[in-house]
This record gives structure tokens, C-alpha cells and sequence, in this order.
């Protein structure tokens, strides 16, 4: 099996995190948090358009929706992000641009790590940044997943449970069949790996292994009380580099599939949404010129999207670097203004109740870690 | 005419004074460290340090006497080199682009339940309790399957729906009917609008369904005792959908 064929293989999941535990949580923290993990390095360009921009026409030539949906004068949405569009229109989303987590090596391996670790050196720790986060309110520890990702481990040792018979687990996972095909001998190996490929080749999946699915039903356990305050949705495969699509297509349909997750999110949710701040991640942007196989390689810069309730006032956040030769990063990137950290730090200020001084040293180990939260939420 | 004094106008256009300001310069300064970009720092007042300086005072809501116009370039100036500069720095550090969002260019709206009455004649006068049920009905061999049953009460002509349940199971419970419901009596007793509608039944262990979203204007059977009676609404190829009002009181 290959690299990509891993990738691809590793399929979509969605993990429940921070059950309040009696005798343990102190006070209950105000909000929820939503992360939406978009692996293979999502393409800000593509997503959020900056139409204002006048090198965007002379730097990106195709991959740039026909008929983008106009948020200000200045930057537009992809037509597939029609629910964030929406949730812009009502005051309860707001679009980071031009912004990463500070690493720049473009290894989606290393940056993955850094994404979930909050550390800036890759693989230094077997914590997550959300995990820290969620040690200090108390509420680590107890997590609904077979494999707890990085991202929500914390010091407290994490007592997973996962049900076997939750509904849908009947068609096998992909994830497990992977790792049972390489884990057996050549025969029993070959039959895993069979199963493995209708697995992924079947059309109709379960509901509740779509994005969509598993964002509806960890809203509506987050929605329960005593239920958990932190959700992670991963959504694989955003690793255009051949036949990205502009229109339609891979990227496009991808961004559907995000902006149906953040609604289904919202529905789940329902009256608790109004406490939630969801958002995504991503380990890096992609290169602002298209390469010879018409999708894009690894870049810096990126988008971050983020909706809830907690956000008051729509808005688009960016300090624009320009898409000009000279102040692109390395001379092909879209640059990153904004530490990313920054914008996690502000939405654990919002949905935990935590100051940002303590956020900064120790979740994220940064002391001089800039504060965006008045910017993002007031 | 003709162009034989054309030195005359490039002598114009040489000695013509270029005319810039300390304070310009001052300003341009102050925003080139900021996401509002004046252009090249050349002194000269124009279109892009006028609206650079525009979006700085638009986003931090400062307010200088004389307004921040070409005229006025000193005090700003000044403002800029007082000790709160590295605060304005700190207030404009990223930018904050308002959204402009046309909501008409959008596919989806906020709600999935928005119905436009403006067309019907609601029943304004009509304030009742009811008993409602909500029943399937399948089309190819005629069954009638309830799906949900309660109380529900109209007010000046709006549906409000009370305690009820769901058979369905899964994911139906109160909070779709109680938040999401948009309907209406129509004079004619007919409801109108849109609601969430839990058309399947889901078992232990089966994955839990989402509600369709139905309109309901499509047919009616009264009954003699307004607003008693029978909505019918389309729901796909093989069920349609039926709100059903009975015991209805009114108030003397």
C-alpha cells in the first residue's frame, strides 16, 4: 500500500472529548469546541478568493471558481461554501486568511503533528494542544474514540470508550481493515485488503461514517447535558496536486463537504450552538500558482474557518500580505500574517473561559503568543 | 492649433512645483506599518493614503477634531507620534473586512423552515387548542401510520406546538417542532408553511435519520368545525404527509 493509498485509506472520523466527570470538574466551562481537521493542506485561495487583489488573476491563471460569492469588495467565497455564506450573513462566522501554524517545511507528516501538538517542534510531546487546554477546565480525560487523535490528548490519562455495536459499525472500517491487512501474513493479508477496497469503493456508505454524519451526531451529543464539550471531525484528502477542479470536481466537492459539516454541526447542536465555536485546521496552504497537473503543491498561508454562536459579528480577519512575486514566502506562497496558534488561543478563550496569558504558556508554550481574541470575537 | 510650442507645455510640466508634505509623509509612514496600505511613502496626499487612512479610522472608531482629511494632515500626524502610537498600532494589526454578503445570492438560508406568508390569508383572528397528529400515508396501498401526536395552540392564526412525541424514534424529539416550525392557519382552515417531518421509524441500532423539511399548501379536507380538519402535504414518490387538527376549542 502506498503513501496516497494510505492517505485516502485513512478515511473520515469524528472523536467526542471532554465529558464533564463528577467529582472532577469544578465548574462546567461556559462553551464548546469544535475542531474540523482538514488534512492534506487545504487550499485558502481556492476556498476564499481575494477578488480585490489584482496579481490574483496574473498569479493564479485557472483553479479560481467562475462565479465566487461575493463577501465584501475584497474577498468572495467558493459557490460550494454556501452555508458559511449564510452563517456570514447572520453574524456568527468569521474567515482568517492569509494564516498557518508557524512552520514552513511543508511535510504534511511533520505539520500534521504541529497542527494537533501546538508545538512547534514536530513530534516533541504526546499532547495536543486542545488536550492541555482541556486539563485546564477539567474536563480531560474521558474521550469517545477508538484512536484518540494528538490533538485532544492530555495530561490526565485518557480513558477512551468506543461502543462496538454503535449503529453503522456493521460495515467494517477502513482503518481497521488497513491495519489488519498489514498487520497478517500474505493470504489472510490479500482477503483484508479486499474487503479494504470494496470498503472504499462502496458507493453508499453509512451515514454515520460521512463527515456529515458523524459532525450531526457529535453535535447532538454535545447538545446532551453532561455531554461532551469538545468535538474533533477529521476530514482527509485535501492534497490536490493533480486535477484540483475548479468549478467542480475534487477541491470543490471537498468544500461542500466542509461546509456541510459546519451545518450539520449547527443542526445537531441546535440551542447549545449559540455556545460553540467551531473551527478548522489545516497543516499548510498551497503553492498560489497552479503546477503542470493542474492541481497545486505545498504552500504556507492558508484560510481558517470558523462559525458558532460565540462569534458576534461576522468578518473576514487578515493582515493581506500581497500576491505580487516579491512578497509571496519563498517566492511561490501565500504568506502567513497571522500565527494560527493565535486564532485557536482566541477560541479556547472564548469557548473555555481561560485567560490568554495561561493559554499562551501552557498550552501552547508560548508567552508572547499575540492575543486575537478581541479582534475575532468582540 | 498646432504643436510648434510644445516646449512651452514641457517647461510647464518641468517647473511645475511637486508638491509634498512633512505630514503626508508622517501619515504614510504610520500606515505603511499597518494592513492599510498608503502606497508608495512619497509625501504626496492621493487616492490610496486617502482611503488607507479612511479604513484606519473606519476600524478603531478614533475621532480627531477636523476630521482626517487633506487638510487636517497635521493633527493626524501628531496623533500618530503621541505615545498612544504603538496602541493604534496594536488596535490595527490585522484588518477587519465587513461582510457584504447579499443573502439573495445565496442557495441556502439561515432557516431551513423560512416560508413567505405574504401571499396567504392566515387566519389572524383564530386563537384555538388543539389536539394534532402527524400521520404518514402511503401511497400504494393506502395505510394511514401516525408518526407524532400532541397538543398544539394558534394564536392570532400561528401554530405554536405544544407537549407531544414522536413515534419514530432516533433523533425526533420535541425541540424540531418547538424551534423549527414555521405554519399557519389559512382562512380556509388549511395549514400552511414549513416543518420538520420524521417520515421514517428507526429501530435500536439503526442509524438515526434526519427530518425532511415539507411544505404544507397543497391540500386540504375540512371538516364543518373550523379549524378541525386534514392538511395533506407532498412528501415524495410513495408517502405524502397529513396534519391533522381535532378537538379543537374555541374561546366563547
Amino acid at each position: 500500500m502506498d503513501r496516497r493509498h494510505f492517505l485516502k485509506s485513512t478515511g473520515a472520523a469524528a472523536f467526542l472529548a471532554g465529558y464533564p466527570v463528577h467529582g472532577f470538574t469544578k465548574d462546567l466551562p461556559p462553551g464548546n469546541i469544535a475542531l474540523i481537521i482538514l488534512e492534506g493542506g487545504m487550499d485558502g485561495l481556492t476556498a476564499v478568493p481575494p477578488i480585490g487583489d489584482p496579481m490574483l488573476s496574473v498569479q493564479r491563471k485557472g483553479l479560481i471558481a467562475s462565479k465566487p460569492l461575493e463577501i465584501n469588495p475584497f474577498f468572495a467565497l467558493h459557490p460550494s461554501l454556501q452555508n458559511i455564506g449564510s452563517m456570514l450573513s447572520n453574524n456568527e462566522a468569521a474567515i482568517i486568511h492569509a494564516s498557518a501554524f508557524p512552520y514552513t517545511l511543508r511535510s504534511h507528516f511533520e505539520g500534521q503533528n504541529i497542527i494537533q501538538s501546538g508545538s512547534l517542534v514536530p513530534f516533541s510531546t504526546s499532547t495536543g494542544w486542545l488536550g492541555r487546554a482541556m486539563d485546564q477546565v477539567g474536563i480531560a480525560g474521558r474521550a469517545m474514540a477508538l484512536d484518540t487523535p494528538l490533538v485532544i490528548r492530555g495530561a490526565t490519562e485518557i480513558d477512551s470508550f468506543y461502543p462496538a455495536n454503535i449503529g453503522g459499525s456493521t460495515v467494517p472500517n477502513a482503518e481497521i481493515l488497513e491495519l489488519l491487512s498489514a498487520s497478517h501474513g500474505v493470504e489472510v493479508g490479500s482477503t483484508f485488503a479486499k474487503l479494504l477496497e470494496n470498503t472504499l469503493s462502496t458507493e453508499k456508505l453509512p451515514r454515520l461514517r460521512d463527515p456529515e454524519g458523524l459532525a450531526f451526531a457529535a453535535g447532538k451529543a454535545m447538545r446532551a447535558p453532561d455531554g461532551p464539550k469538545v468535538a474533533v471531525i477529521r476530514i482527509p484528502e485535501f492534497d490536490t496536486h493533480a486535477n484540483q477542479g475548479t468549478d467542480v470536481g475534487r477541491h470543490p466537492s471537498l468544500l461542500g463537504l466542509v461546509d456541510r459539516v459546519f451545518a450539520n454541526l449547527k443542526r445537531g447542536l441546535r440551542s447549545e450552538w449559540k455556545n460553540t465555536i467551531v473551527l478548522t485546521v489545516t497543516e499548510f496552504g498551497r503553492t498560489v500558482q497552479e503546477n503542470g497537473s493542474l492541481g497545486t503543491d505545498h504552500g504556507y498561508g492558508s484560510v481558517g474557518l470558523l462559525a458558532g454562536g460565540l462569534i458576534k459579528k461576522s468578518k473576514v480577519l487578515a493582515r493581506w500580505p500581497g500576491l505580487g512575486n516579491s512578497e509571496l514566502f519563498e517566492g511561490r506562497d501565500l504568506y502567513s500574517t497571522l500565527d494560527y496558534r493565535s486564532v485557536c488561543a482566541a477560541c479556547i478563550e472564548a469557548g473555555f473561559g481561560i485567560d490568554h496569558d495561561i493559554i499562551s504558556e501552557r498550552v501552547f508554550f508560548e508567552p508572547k503568543l499575540a492575543r486575537t481574541y478581541d479582534f475575532i470575537f468582540g | 492649433m498646432t504643436w510648434k510650442y510644445w516646449y512651452l507645455f514641457i517647461g510647464v510640466l518641468i517647473f511645475t512645483p511637486v508638491v509634498t508634505h512633512a505630514d503626508v509623509r508622517c501619515v504614510q509612514e504610520f500606515l505603511s506599518e499597518t494592513p492599510f496600505d498608503p502606497g508608495p511613502i512619497d509625501g504626496m496626499w492621493g487616492r490610496k493614503t486617502s482611503s488607507a487612512l479612511t479604513g484606519f479610522f473606519e476600524q478603531t472608531g478614533e475621532n480627531i477634531d477636523g476630521g482626517f482629511g487633506k487638510s487636517n494632515t497635521d493633527a493626524v500626524c501628531s496623533l500618530f507620534q503621541s505615545e498612544r502610537r504603538s496602541e493604534l498600532l496594536a488596535s490595527v494589526a490585522y484588518r477587519i473586512y465587513p461582510i457584504e454578503i447579499d443573502p439573495k445570492s445565496l442557495s441556502v438560508s439561515g432557516s431551513q423552515t423560512a416560508f413567505d406568508f405574504s401571499n396567504s390569508n392566515i387566519a389572524k383572528n383564530l386563537y384555538s387548542a388543539c389536539s394534532f397528529s402527524i400521520d404518514r400515508l402511503v401511497k400504494h396501498d393506502g395505510r394511514v401510520e401516525q408518526l407524532a401526536t400532541g397538543k398544539l395552540e394558534i394564536n392570532a392564526g400561528r401554530i405554536e406546538f405544544g407537549k407531544h412525541r414522536w413515534r419514530t424514534k432516533g433523533l425526533a424529539d420535541e425541540s424540531y417542532l418547538l424551534e423549527e416550525a414555521n405554519l399557519a392557519v389559512s382562512e380556509s382552515g388549511m395549514v400552511i408553511g414549513k416543518t420538520p417531518y420524521f417520515h421514517l421509524f428507526v429501530g435500536p441500532g439503526e442509524i438515526d435519520q434526519q427530518p425532511l423539511y415539507v411544505t404544507l399548501s397543497s391540500n386540504f379536507e375540512s371538516s364543518s368545525d373550523f379549524p378541525n380538519g386534514n392538511s395533506i402535504f407532498l412528501v415524495n414518490n410513495w408517502q405524502d404527509g397529513m396534519l391533522r387538527l381535532y378537538y379543537c376549542d374555541l374561546p366563547e
